[in-house]
């Protein structure tokens, strides 16, 4: 069985985060995002983007991940948008109302004109 | 009817302990069967080493005077307002005969640490001060019926909650088992408390009570997740799981820096079951619900909108709305955002369903704001 692998690369641009996720953000592989959240949160970093293109397969327990990223940003009033979204996931998104709990961009450049338009809410 | 009010439960008396000094007698006596008990068994091992085939008639004989002497210490020096006595007399006895030299210098110790120890039982008087707590007058007339609002809640004590500062070693495992009994939040967070305690019996105590507290929660969860691993077409389970990790984290036991992860974790249970069942609007609310918990209120109030446009009848969907744009106008000292708060509420009331029992006479209009102001029972 082909196992696929998951990775998070972290840049920084302007005060923000931006977290690139490459492959199934699913059970097996949270804990692995959820050091890079960490170790995003830890860079002083008030919003955070996610690059979600390459993310081809979201269960439950990634979404929940996604959404207590959430939670710990708001704590500190900055925001999560995610960008680059599959099609293909969004029937996911729409099921658990996290498309309505997140903000949701086409590309980067939109995303960063959001986090600059709205920097705290 | 007159009736008594209920009296504060004070001990009328201090607690019988034995004697604080030991009987001079009765130490003499056990230093000379403790002597005996030791030249018989030396007189034993020699006798033994020596290939002897005849029974050691003399050896056993000074061991069993040991025990005679080592009933008759226990029982001068108890005392006679002691009534165990006797039975302690004897079970000492019994265990220097079993024990050899060992058993009668035990029987020697113990008398002498047992000196102002207490002889009481503890428990019966937490058990006392709970009856205290749990006085209630039944029979009132209904006009006069108090609120019946739980004590623990609104008192500022607690007769045995109270007592814990004071309580000797015992009588604070005592409490700590009443704690787990009822098994509350604030009780777990005061056996948690008790955990703090300077004294290694009682810490020890609650930290393995809190430990076998925390198995029983694993268990149920090990227990649920096998049957998940063999029924995965079966989302109810999922809700329930979630359900039991809401339980674990409300119920005080988990440590606050794994909250956040608990919390995901019961929202990813939620998720797996509203993506196997994406029909389910009403998982919606949980969702909404988990989120004001963490305290994402905004966040919870988009959710409940969104349940509330699927299923506009969903009251708990438009609650969690109006109660978002509440918190929300408080946040921002707005009245305006407590006006619209009011309209959704209005606004949403004819949606819900009314209740097919009413009073005679009153109408949907009466129903309505009684269900929405008032609170109808049947709702």
């Amino acid at each position: 069985m082909l196992v696929k692998d998951f990775h998070v690369h972290i840049s920084q641009r302007g005060g923000t985060a931006i977290l690139s996720l490459q492959g199934p953000l699913t059970g097996k592989n949270v804990a692995t995002f959820r050091r890079a959240c960490y170790q995003a949160e830890t860079q002083e970093n008030r919003h955070c983007l996610l690059d979600m293109t390459d993310v081809e397969e979201i269960d439950g327990y990634g979404l929940s991940a996604l959404v207590g990223l959430l939670g710990r940003r708001r704590e500190r009033n900055g925001q999560v948008v995610l960008y680059g979204l599959n099609p293909g996931l969004k029937p996911r998104f729409e099921a658990t109302f996290c498309d309505v709990l997140f903000a949701i961009r086409s590309s980067l450049a939109q995303a960063m004109d959001l986090v600059r338009v709205e920097p705290s809410t | 009817m007159s009736q008594s009010a209920p009296e504060v439960f004070v001990p009328d008396h201090p607690r019988a302990v034995l004697a604080e000094s030991s009987n001079p007698g009765s130490v003499l006596l056990l230093f000379v069967a403790l002597l005996l008990s030791s030249l018989a068994g030396y007189g034993l091992l020699i006798s033994g080493s020596q290939g002897s085939q005849d029974f050691p008639w003399t050896d056993v004989s000074l061991h069993l005077l040991a025990c005679v002497l080592t009933w008759l210490a226990i029982f001068i020096g108890l005392g006679a307002e002691q009534e165990s006595r006797h039975g302690w007399a004897l079970f000492l006895a019994m265990f220097s005969f079993l024990a050899g030299p060992v058993g009668v210098l035990g029987s020697l110790v113990s008398y002498l640490l047992a000196k102002g120890q207490p002889t009481g039982t503890p428990l019966i008087e937490v058990v006392k001060a709970e009856m205290f707590v749990t006085t209630a007058p039944d029979d009132e007339p209904d006009e006069f019926r108090s609120m019946d609002l739980k004590i623990r809640d609104e008192a500022q004590v607690e007769p045995i909650i109270d007592m814990l500062p004071l309580a000797d070693i015992s009588t604070a495992i005592a409490i700590v088992n009443r704690l787990r009994e009822r098994g509350q939040r604030p009780d777990i967070e005061m056996i948690r408390t008790v955990a703090s305690d300077p004294r290694p019996e009682v810490y020890q105590y609650a930290l393995a009570i809190l430990d076998k507290m925390e198995k029983q929660f694993a268990a149920r969860v090990y227990a649920l997740q096998e049957e998940i691993h063999e029924n995965p077409e079966r989302p109810s389970l999922r809700v329930e799981m979630a359900n039991l990790h809401l339980d674990y984290i409300q119920s005080g036991l988990l440590d606050e820096s794994l909250r956040d992860y608990y919390w995901e974790l019961t929202l990813s249970h939620l998720f797996e079951a509203m993506l196997a069942y994406p029909q389910r609007v009403e998982l919606g609310v949980d969702v909404a619900q988990l989120l004001a918990i963490k305290g994402l209120t905004d966040e919870a109030g988009t959710v409940a909108t969104e349940v509330a446009k699927k299923d506009p009848s969903n009251l708990q969907a438009q609650f969690l709305v109006i109660q978002a744009l509440y918190e929300r106008a408080l946040k921002e000292g707005s009245s305006d955002g407590i006006l619209s708060a009011k309209k959704v509420a209005l606004g949403s009331a004819w949606a819900v369903r009314i209740p097919k029992k009413r009073a005679p006479g009153l109408g949907p209009t009466f129903d309505l704001a009684h269900f929405w102001f008032g609170g109808a029972p049947d709702a």
